[in-house]
């Protein structure tokens, strides 16, 4: 027999999700997310949906308010409803009219291959709060050449 | 005598609010005393460049042009069916067709991109002013 039940991940209204939540199949998003969210299907922030965070897939619908960045590595599709806050890169894009946006756009094949190598070469978040630690701690004088600022090391290469 | 039809305009050089007979082409503005377009502007065909591109009313890119300007002013919305190099600041919807291609930063309260579109890049400021 086949299994009728739909394999789509959802997070409900009132629901509140924080963290990296990776998919192989497609999402909805309904209530309140704030991470990251890979999927290789397709993720639909649906109306009333606060999301706040970065959204890598095969294809997004955006139907509710994202704060950012969408990497869609077929279509990105915004409904008249959507509010993004963030850059976005898309194979293909659709913008219904009303929809309101502001960031970077780059659309086009090339578009989602350099906004991936983009996000894997950006320094992650745990190594800057594990800098910043350190010179809290007041081992300042003692760094190592990698904690050091740019202004620091531009004058060591002087 | 009946007075001729206005139509209400925004000046795209101080951004005041006017009203210009209907029938007019070009007006000049009450507030900043400058010359304003307010015809349609279409690029049809080869490249042009420019360093403005200004009218209260609809700029259009067809197909088989190239725009490479340093501004678009357009009152009333942009049309790109072509390729549109240039920083856009719209008073109506951007279109971008199916086989444009468009660079540049857009300002506009709506935004249409029919798929197929390609952007490279820019950013984008999308929503009531």
């Amino acid at each position: 027999m086949a299994d009728t039940r739909d394999n789509t991940t959802t997070i409900g209204p009132g629901a509140r999700f924080k963290g990296e939540l990776t998919l192989e199949g497609p999402a909805q998003i309904l209530g309140c997310i704030e991470g990251s969210i890979e999927s290789n299907g397709q993720v639909t922030i649906g109306n009333g949906a606060n999301c706040n965070a970065t959204v890598e897939a095969g294809t997004i619908i955006v139907d509710g308010s994202v704060q950012g960045d969408l990497i869609a590595k077929e279509r990105l599709q915004l409904t008249g409803k959507a509010n993004v806050q963030g850059d976005i890169s898309a194979a293909a894009l659709v913008v219904a009219e009303g929809a309101t946006f502001v960031g970077h756009v780059a659309v086009g094949p090339e578009a989602v291959a350099a906004a991936q190598s983009k996000r894997t070469s950006a320094p992650k978040a745990v190594e800057y709060k594990a800098a910043t630690k350190r010179s809290a701690s007041g081992d300042w004088l003692n760094e190592n050449e990698s904690s050091k600022d740019w202004a620091t090391r531009a004058a060591d290469a002087a | 005598m009946k007075p001729p039809p206005e139509r209400a305009v925004r000046c795209y050089h101080c951004s005041a609010e006017i009203a210009v007979p209907a029938a007019a082409r070009t007006a000049s503005c009450p507030a900043c005393y400058k010359g304003i377009v307010l015809d349609d502007l279409a690029v049809r065909e080869g490249a042009g460049m420019s360093s403005r591109l200004a009218t209260c009313g609809k700029v259009t890119i067809h197909k088989k042009a190239r725009a490479v300007t340093r501004h678009v002013e357009a009152g009333a919305g942009v049309e790109v069916d072509g390729v549109l190099e240039a920083k856009v600041n719209s008073g109506g919807t951007v279109v971008v067709g199916a086989k444009a291609r468009v660079k540049g930063d857009f300002s506009a309260p709506s935004l249409v991109v029919e798929e197929g579109a390609v952007i490279e890049g820019g950013f984008f400021r999308i929503g009531p002013a």
